[in-house]
């Protein structure tokens, strides 16, 4: 089963690579693309903090380090780019073709469309500007924290990913859920920036609602050493992804039986 | 004259497909401007001025500056309608119509120009009244400013019109035309008002056209810019429109000859 599904994905990454550098001018602006998507946050950084000492106590190679973390967390989460369009494939009906596929419907819809390749490449720049800020201002790291914040962002940008699943789903019962879903999920913005300026609600809203916090700050203040992991933490987080689990394959099986495309 | 006046009024008849966009867009914004709100006053906390900005000039800049986006930011289709009217091969309609096509793209967009004013005009007057800021308005600031909008509404369309008319040399431009957002969002002040950018990125912004889209019209809004200094931006800024319709008339001469439509 591994074996069948790890071929599928290089398949679908054979194709991503294909349909990028069908137009060389179009794989350029890509890489050109991702370094802007960098720069910005950076340049935000940068700007603010020649104005002000310190940002709280973070200092410019933490947030650009923070801003690598953040980057690392959504390449990973581009393998589940495909829920974006979902609810328009619902919709429209165009579920049918996924359905009679000879593979598991969530994999094939996931896979079909997302660049795969512009998500390895955001993977790799990530850890290049992580290495690159680590060794350029010499902090200090050590192996277990790097690991730890590894399985937490991991981890972290899989359960908010089937959140986003979840919320997405509920196009099976409402049809377009689009506004909706950036009504939830708007919040995401708040990733680019430490959850320790925000007030104590918003904190409980960014950790414990919208896990937000799991893809950017926790991952990375453990990675920085500000922070060490709690047991109460790591039994609430578990807890909170068993119940995301639950729901997520819940609402896929129920929304599954109730689809139907009209037409012929 | 009287066709394309025409097609404003056609735009705005369709005040259904701008309701949506405004249903999304109040869905959007309180979300997008609470973190900015967090964000600054957490900057303010150990400063009083920032630029020449206090806590509440920035929270407004911001906020002004999401009005001016929900007007001009449309615009930037632009560049996906030429590029899809080519590929397609639906430039021929326009061709065979008695019509300029650059003039006719600008025509229908005025419409969002209005309609997204008119919006975010309505929004101001609600959210005003559940975040605390004080933006003091007068008449001429906002003729003005409106005045300075528009202008920023023509470069926007030129430079989107540059990208789109670049398919008549390579085939794919979609990337491109997300890096001219990435540019814009830089140098235009959607991410910081340019005053704040560090010495050399100051240069730079200043002396290109991009931040008469935003900066400049919000600037003149919030009285940041005022007298003399304020006439003389508004001559510059009209300078480079016409520079940039000149150009884009010579690019779409141009381009024009290279274009042909197979098929039957």
């Amino acid at each position: 089963m591994v074996k069948y599904y790890s071929k599928l994905l290089y398949r679908f990454m054979i194709i991503s690579w294909h349909k990028i550098k069908t137009f060389n001018f179009e794989f350029v602006m890509t890489l050109v693309h991702l370094i802007f998507n960098f720069s910005f946050v950076l340049i935000f950084w940068y700007t603010l903090l020649s104005h002000i000492q310190s940002f709280g106590d973070w200092s410019f190679p933490e947030l650009a380090l923070y801003t690598g973390i953040t980057f690392v967390g959504e390449s990973i989460g581009g393998i589940f780019f495909g829920f974006r369009d979902l609810p328009y494939t619902i919709v429209q009906g165009g579920l049918d073709k996924f359905l009679v596929r000879p593979i598991n419907t969530l994999f094939a819809v996931l896979f079909e469309r997302v660049s795969i390749i512009y998500f390895i490449e955001e993977l790799i720049v990530s850890i290049v500007l992580i290495v690159t800020i680590v060794l350029r201002y010499d902090i200090s790291i050590n192996a277990m924290n790097v690991l730890y914040s590894l399985i937490i962002l991991v981890w972290g940008v899989f359960i908010y990913n089937c959140l986003y699943g979840i919320v997405t789903f509920l196009a099976f019962w409402v049809g377009q859920i689009e506004v909706f879903r950036s009504l939830i999920f708007g919040l995401a913005d708040s990733k680019q920036y430490p959850l320790s300026i925000f007030p104590e609600k918003i904190k409980l809203v960014l950790t414990y609602i919208i896990p937000v916090a799991f893809i950017s700050y926790y991952p990375a203040v453990i990675f920085l050493n500000k922070d060490s992991l709690k047991l109460d933490f790591v039994l609430k987080f578990i807890v909170f992804s068993a119940i995301v689990l639950y729901l997520f394959k819940l609402t896929w099986n129920m929304g599954l039986t109730r689809y139907e495309a009209n037409g012929g | 004259m009287k066709k394309y006046l025409r097609l404003i009024w056609i735009e705005l008849r369709k005040g259904k497909e701008y309701s949506l966009n405004f249903v999304g867009q109040l869905v959007n914004l309180p979300l997008q401007l609470l973190i900015i709100y967090f964000i600054w006053k957490f900057v303010f906390q150990s400063k009083a001025a920032i630029a020449n900005y206090t806590f509440n000039d920035m929270v407004s800049y911001y906020f002004l500056l999401k009005i001016f986006e929900s007007a001009i930011m449309p615009v930037g289709i632009t560049a996906y309608e030429v590029w899809s009217d080519i590929n397609q091969g639906r430039l021929n309609l326009y061709l065979s119509k008695p019509l300029y096509y650059p003039l006719y793209g600008f025509f229908t967009k005025i419409g969002y120009f209005i309609w997204g004013f008119a919006a975010g005009f309505i929004f101001l007057s609600v959210f005003g009244l559940i975040i605390p800021i004080t933006i003091k308005l007068s008449v001429l600031r906002i003729v003005l400013s409106v005045l300075s909008a528009f202008f920023g509404m023509v470069i926007m369309y030129a430079l989107f019109f540059y990208v789109g008319s670049l398919t008549f040399w390579v085939e794919n431009i979609l990337t491109l035309r997300d890096n001219l957002w990435n540019v814009i969002r830089v140098l235009s002040g959607q991410i910081f008002p340019i005053a704040l950018f560090p010495g050399f990125l100051r240069v730079i912004a200043e002396n290109l056209p991009f931040q008469y889209i935003y900066y400049v019209p919000v600037s003149i809004l919030q009285g940041k810019l005022s007298g003399s200094l304020l006439y003389a931006e508004l001559g510059k800024q009209f300078v480079w429109v016409v520079g940039m319709v000149g150009v884009m008339v010579l690019v779409w001469s141009v381009g024009n000859k290279k274009y042909s439509a197979q098929g039957g």
